[in-house]
């Protein structure tokens, strides 16, 4: 499956649109990694447990757009935006967006 | 007496922090400085297409993203300017820092697979709490 943020594929034609998919997931932090980042945030600098955090949950929103580009029979998904928002009691949701295609080598 | 004690350690644990965030904010800047260098040859464009690399390539997306938070004295300025408004300048150099490290993560792993360029880039921030936000870089690799 090949994933691009660009609405063509260079070197290779799309032959067919499959759609929209998308794939999204909210994730409560954690009590512990919350306090270590309250002490943390008094120096400044990177929290790398939230980094973590986050990097995981944007993979796990685009593998469930993935699946669903494969369950239409996709090829790629071209397009692909991310979002993400705070909801409800300082959980994150994590939105990966983009339009599910057939994409052929160019001759 | 220990009451005392008490009273004086929290200021100075808090002074304490605030200049270690300082130093530490320096040092940063620095390394993304050195870092810089070795992904210098990499173009990076935030437009769809690239003349010069648009030769038939199998593109792929790269997402890379930091969490950065404001020490402890910036945060105290930044809550008064949002008393009498205005620009919070102390704000500004972290959130510029953290876009800066974000972005150069996502150049690291371009090089790390042998892109020639990072095209269609995107850069995003969300506030993660009062203090820290989130800076992500996400763009499609081409060679």
């Amino acid at each position: 499956m090949q994933l691009v943020n660009t609405e063509t594929i260079p070197g290779w034609n799309i032959t067919e649109v499959k759609g929209l998919v998308s794939g999204n997931t909210i994730r409560a932090k954690h009590l512990g990694r919350d306090i270590g980042a309250a002490f943390k945030n008094m120096a400044g600098g990177e929290l790398k447990a939230y980094t973590e955090l986050l990097a995981e949950s944007r993979a796990e929103a685009t593998s469930r757009m993935v699946a669903e580009a494969q369950a239409l029979g996709a090829s790629a998904i071209v397009n692909v935006r991310f979002t993400t928002s705070t909801v409800a009691g300082g959980a994150a949701e994590m939105y990966a967006y983009g339009t599910a295609v057939v994409a052929v080598p160019a001759p | 007496m220990t009451g005392v004690l008490i009273q004086l350690a929290v200021p100075l644990v808090l002074i304490l922090a605030a200049v270690g965030g300082r130093v530490a904010h320096h040092h940063r800047g620095a390394h993304i400085e050195r870092r810089r260098a070795d992904v210098a040859h990499i173009t990076l464009s935030p437009r769809p297409t690239f003349p010069g690399l648009d030769e038939p390539r199998h593109g792929e997306l790269v997402v890379d993203s930091v969490v950065m938070g404001a020490d402890y004295i910036r945060q105290v300025v930044g809550a008064w300017r949002n008393v009498v408004g205005g620009e919070i300048r102390s704000f500004t150099p972290v959130l510029d820092q953290a876009r800066a490290e974000s972005s150069l993560r996502m150049l690291e792993a371009a090089n790390a697979k042998g892109a020639v360029g990072v095209i269609n880039v995107r850069f995003e921030a969300v506030r993660i709490n009062n203090n820290a936000s989130e800076l992500l870089s996400y763009g499609t690799l081409v060679y």
